[in-house]
């Protein structure tokens, strides 16, 4: 440290153990009151800059949600390119809890991902809220209780996103027709420099073909053409297949027969409405994939019930 | 570089008195024989160099040539013979290739069939030894609030040319790791005009602003001495910076600012330093600007903006009566500096809209070795705890040096009493417009009303002031400082230091 002062120690904490021996960081009582009369004057704050007022201070109430999106789309409001930002804001909204939402990447995340909520400021800087702290702060926010942790059957449904997961990872990011969509997604909203947009643009490629590797049990080094793309997409068509006859099960049209949409029909929103709204063309087959899922278009009916319960101004300003 | 530049001593025909006694121990001990002679006609009929095993030859040739074939060669006195092979060898030490205490000089009358009886012809033998080729140093550093451990390659006179290659990797507490390759050669043989390419790789911690910076970048600077002394440099610019690693309370201004970003620019820096001893200055006078133009044209980028730096400082000797003509030792400093960034529009359009600043592009201001009394970035715009920079800056400093009593004036230690302040402001725009997808950007009128506005806020009140006592102590390579300082004005906000403070330092405020 540049600076060897001691802090100030507080004025409550002194006279509560005046026997005790003065360490070498306690400051000696004159000092500490030549120390009291400084500064002379106060004067009142510097007001922030204002890229941070336009981006950060637009509400001095509301909580912001950090998600992958353009600054134009955050401004409004509109839903994330990202399937788990898209997830965690469909969720908040179906709740009907307000916040803001900021276009983000990871480097901003506490835990190195986002989604995660900032309440506002307050006198100190706030503490961000990680995505996994997502459903207690729904329910202390809705003072509704917490919702019971996922049961075993639920657990197995949860598992099934994950053949989603990888071919989702797959169409956007490892097969090249869809690497404009990925720019647009991901790079262009941090920069707009063709040489560090390549090197961002095969940062993250390396990392979603690692994953689709690993999750798949294959060796890290044997790269992309060594996943089955045959299998993969057939594993997510039956993924989506059961989702299917599971939503056909339901009386209420949601998950597990709930009142009301869940964590559950949010998180396969967060792939479905990305596939359905950037891949559902002829040549994509994940579009076809969820269309084709229960034979009648089930997901596609469940999809645009939850675009209008969560997502229905957007819906109609489009119209 | 700049010391390389800046180190050699003057070539000026009429200084040739002034060179130092250690460089040219051989010309100045035969100096005085030849004093009297001076004004005999004499011309330079051979010169040879021993010693330079490894430089080129076309680099010798390019100083010494036109000693023996240059026109006024056939007419010159000894005295301007003498001093044009001073000159040369003085340009040769600046090359930085030879050991300052190895120059030697050997004059011997040559013997020449057509030499008239009027004109001496002269054989000079100049001998050199030239610095190790390759230096490997490691070891630790202490300074600038922070601790380091380095490895450092210096491959000197690497293609025969005085170029110079170094190589350097270093981490520390504050600057996590650093890896930089710079690549310099006089530009056409001459030691006063060096272009430099460099590569840089780093990891900085800065805790004033909860949040590591990463930086990926080159660049490629033109350097060159005036004939003025002032050093000037232009540079040209590219560095992916990237805000990362932030702590769990960073405020909401760093985490807007976190992620991925290309600055390229090309710059001008100018110094012009007539201090006795820069880092004890008792008389002369400092002036140095940096301007940076960012994203402008061809540039592009992903920051936009003009940025502009100026710096002034100078000290006068105060007289001690009785001291008869004596140094008294004791000085009074003074200090100024100020700067202004001014966003600009990406690309040739000056009147498209431009985006505000962000953090790492946004001046600070305060700390030990900066405006003393405050912690390292606590003058300006905070949130919360972070110090998040600003705009506009103007900060100056007044400071009187006594000699310790006992130690005198050539003692390189100084008490210090001093009284420095500032302001740092950032451009306002509370508006939010997101037509055409643009949200930050901002018409060029409202920049311009904005950055006057913050010019404004500069003398809008007392400025942040701190004053106080230390000591100071100048070594060679940077300037020591212990000072107890404290707040006298503040806004709130702004994070000053009561108490202790230690400052380490080439260039203090």
């Amino acid at each position: 440290m540049a600076s060897a002062t001691a802090p100030p120690p507080k004025p409550a904490t002194r006279p509560a153990n005046p026997s005790s021996a003065p360490s070498l960081w306690t400051i000696p009582a004159p000092l500490q009151k030549l120390f009291n009369h400084f500064p002379l004057v106060t004067l009142k704050s510097n007001p922030l800059p204002a890229r941070s007022q336009i981006l950060t201070s637009a509400s001095d109430t509301l909580p912001t949600l950090y998600i992958f999106s353009s600054s134009a789309d955050a401004l409004q409001g509109k839903p994330s390119i990202n399937p788990t930002c898209l997830k965690w804001q469909t969720l908040l909204r179906l709740h009907h809890i307000p916040f803001l939402t900021s276009p983000s990447s990871n480097h901003a995340s506490p835990t190195g991902s986002l989604p995660f909520l900032l309440p506002p400021r307050t006198t100190t800087s706030p503490h961000p809220i990680p995505s996994s702290s997502f459903p207690a702060y729904i329910s202390r926010s809705t003072n509704n209780p917490h919702p019971p942790p996922p049961t075993p059957r639920e657990e197995a449904y949860l598992s099934l996103l994950t053949p989603l997961r990888l071919a989702y990872l797959h169409t956007l990011y490892l097969t090249p027709p869809y690497s404009p969509l990925l720019k647009k997604f991901y790079i262009s909203s941090s920069t707009t420099s063709f040489l560090l947009g390549t090197i961002l643009q095969s940062q993250l490629s390396t990392a979603a073909s690692a994953a689709v590797l690993q999750d798949l049990n294959l060796h890290p080094q044997s790269g992309p053409g060594a996943i089955d793309l045959d299998n993969l997409y057939a594993e997510a068509a039956e993924a989506l297949q059961s989702l299917a006859t599971l939503l056909q099960e339901s009386p209420t049209g949601w998950f597990f027969g709930r009142e009301r949409p869940g964590e559950f029909d949010a998180g396969l929103y967060g792939y479905v409405g990305l596939i359905m709204e950037y891949m559902d063309t002829p040549e994509a087959k994940l579009g076809g994939l969820v269309r084709q899922a229960g034979g009648e278009g089930v997901l596609v009916r469940w999809w645009g019930r939850i675009r209008r319960e969560a997502w229905g101004e957007f819906e109609q300003r489009e119209k | 570089m700049g010391a390389s530049l800046g180190s050699g001593s003057s070539s000026a025909a009429s200084n040739a008195n002034t060179a130092t006694a250690n460089q040219h121990p051989a010309y100045s001990a035969n100096s005085n024989m030849l004093d009297g002679h001076l004004l005999t006609p004499a011309s330079i009929d051979t010169i040879e160099l021993h010693g330079a095993n490894n430089v080129r030859r076309s680099l010798l040739d390019g100083i010494f040539k036109s000693l023996v074939e240059g026109p006024e060669n056939a007419t010159s006195t000894l005295g301007e013979a003498l001093e044009r092979v001073g000159a040369a060898t003085r340009k040769l030490s600046r090359f930085d290739i030879f050991k300052e205490d190895g120059f030697g000089a050997f004059i011997s009358e040559a013997d020449r069939p057509d030499a008239t009886p009027d004109r001496t012809w002269l054989n000079i033998a100049l001998s050199v030894k030239e610095k190790s080729r390759l230096v490997l140093t490691a070891g630790t550093d202490v300074g600038n609030a922070e601790g380091s451990a380095y490895t450092n390659g210096v491959f000197r006179n690497i293609f025969g040319g005085a170029e110079t290659l170094s190589i350097n990797a270093s981490a520390g507490t504050r600057t996590r790791s650093a890896y930089s390759v710079n690549l310099s050669t006089p530009v056409n043989g001459n030691p006063d005009v060096r272009l430099a390419l460099d590569a840089l790789r780093s990891t900085t911690q800065k805790p004033w602003a909860s949040h590591e910076e990463h930086l990926t970048g080159g660049s490629l600077k033109l350097s060159w001495l005036s004939d003025s002394k002032a050093t000037h440099t232009v540079m040209c610019n590219g560095v992916w910076r990237q805000l990362t690693a932030l702590a769990p309370n960073a405020s909401p201004t760093v985490r807007a600012d976190a992620g991925d970003s290309l600055k390229c620019s090309i710059g001008h820096s100018y110094t012009l330093d007539r201090r006795d001893n820069p880092m004890l200055p008792q008389s002369g006078y400092l002036f140095k600007s940096i301007s940076e133009l960012a994203g402008w044209g061809p540039l592009n980028g992903d920051v936009a903006f003009a940025k502009t730096e100026l710096e002034s400082a100078g000290a006068v000797p105060i007289p001690f009566p009785g001291l008869q003509g004596k140094k008294s030792g004791i000085s009074i400093g003074a200090g100024v500096r100020v700067g202004m960034l001014y966003p600009l529009a990406k690309g040739y359009n000056l009147a498209a809209p431009a985006y505000p600043s962000r953090i790492n592009d946004r001046f600070q201001l305060g700390g030990p070795s900066d405006v003393r009394g405050f912690k390292v970035g606590g003058l300006g715009p905070h949130d919360g705890a972070d110090t998040v920079g600003g705009d506009v800056f103007a900060a100056g400093s007044i400071n009187l040096l006594l000699p310790i009593p006992r130690l005198g004036a050539e003692s390189p230690l100084r008490i210090q009493l001093f009284a420095n302040g500032g302001r740092l402001a950032a451009l306002q725009d509370k508006s939010v417009n997101g037509e055409n997808g643009q949200v930050l950007a901002t018409e060029p009128k409202k920049v311009f009303d904005g950055v006057k506005s913050a010019i404004g806020e500069l003398g809008n009140g007392l400025p942040s002031v701190a004053g106080g006592v230390g000591l100071v102590y100048a070594h060679p390579v940077a300037r020591f400082e212990l000072n107890f300082s404290l707040p006298l004005v503040l806004r709130r906000g702004e994070e000053g230091r009561k108490g202790l403070q230690v400052g380490v330092g080439v260039s203090l405020l």
